[in-house]
């Protein structure tokens, strides 16, 4: 068996899941081949170190943490529903607000009023501008 | 108490049944998340968050899996989002350090105080969780799932979604990217 052979089926032979045939195979390279053994014996040592990490257990009290975060993201959610609905109502209130402070304001400015002074003074000025005719305008 | 009978109690809110649920599966999710992120603290809080999701969601379970399939997906799904967070987050911790004169505390420890032996080992699965996380996200989930959960094909077909051959395949490519990594180390001696 070449290097690469045995190197493709490593991981398998290894694992266990190879052939017989096959298993027999790596076994009797790896006999014959230092460099392949020294791997083998590494991958061995060191690829299946990894599954220790997996014999770990949550910390005592679980259940208790898990519910307790369940309570607070109820609340949470809760919280937020109220302010998906009083948002709204809030901005609406202050749109509301608005428009009357708006109306409010315009009468106070209607004709009649002190004010009218005022827009006598611009609306002629602004007339005259529109009829006046450009040429004149540039003359003067 | 039955499959059907777990989740008839879970979708009418019964306290006791969640309990039964969170004491049946927590160990299982506790370790699929140690797998993915290698970090007790990360993994204890995306396992709490991952019960949290089965109560409130499990009115759309839908019966045509099995209940562990669904729960090992919820699992799967939220460590992968906390990883794509975790390295969107990566590129922060130089400002952390710089503001707060320390940066995120090491998935490992320091090792400062730990006996030679311990240090080393420990040095040596940093190594090969280093070599796992490379993989390719999809070939890392396969390989875990089956490596370390001992599913079947078939099983890690169901939680992940994808078809017995393409499992297959993801992990023989798993398997051979992984002792590829591990090749390099050993010429480099770096375990
Ligand atoms: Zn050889």
């Amino acid at each position: 068996m070449k290097c690469w052979k045995c190197f493709r089926d490593l991981t398998a032979y290894l694992e266990g899941t190879l052939g017989p045939e096959a298993q027999a195979g790596v076994e009797r390279h790896l006999d014959e081949c230092k460099e392949c053994r020294g791997f083998a014996e590494f991958l061995r040592d060191n690829y299946f170190l990894a599954a220790e990490e997996y014999r770990v257990e949550p910390a005592p009290f679980f259940f208790t943490r898990v519910k307790a975060r369940l309570e607070s993201v109820t609340a949470t959610t809760a919280n937020s529903s109220w302010r998906v609905l009083l948002q709204p109502a809030f901005f609406s209130l202050l749109l509301l607000l608005g428009i009357y402070s708006g109306i409010r304001l315009g009468s106070t400015l209607n004709p009649g009023s002190r004010d009218r002074l005022t827009a006598e003074r611009f609306v002629p000025w602004i007339n005259e501008l529109e009829t006046e005719p450009i040429e004149n305008f540039l003359m003067n | 108490m039955t499959e059907e009978e777990i989740i008839r109690g879970l979708q009418s809110g019964d306290e006791k049944v969640f309990r039964e649920v969170v004491d049946r599966y927590q160990t299982q999710v506790f370790r699929t998340c140690m797998g993915m992120l290698h970090h007790r603290e990360d993994a204890e809080d995306i396992a709490q968050e991952v019960f949290v999701e089965v109560y409130r969601s499990v009115k759309n379970f839908r019966t045509d899996s099995k209940l562990s399939t669904w729960i090992y997906r919820i699992a799967i799904n939220k460590s992968l989002n906390h990883l794509r967070k975790r390295s969107r987050s990566r590129w922060l911790q130089p400002f952390e350090m710089l503001f707060n004169g320390k940066s995120e505390e090491s998935v490992y420890g320091s090792g400062e105080s730990m006996p030679h032996a311990a240090l080393e080992k420990k040095q040596r699965m940093q190594k090969l969780h280093a070599a796992i996380d490379a993989l390719p996200e999809r070939q890392k989930t396969v390989f875990l799932l089956n490596k370390f959960e001992e599913l079947s094909y078939q099983e890690i077909a169901e939680v992940t979604g994808q078809t017995i051959s393409s499992v297959e395949s993801l992990l023989h490519r798993a398997k051979v990217n992984l002792q590829k990594k591990l090749w390099n180390c050993y010429k480099k001696e770096c375990l």
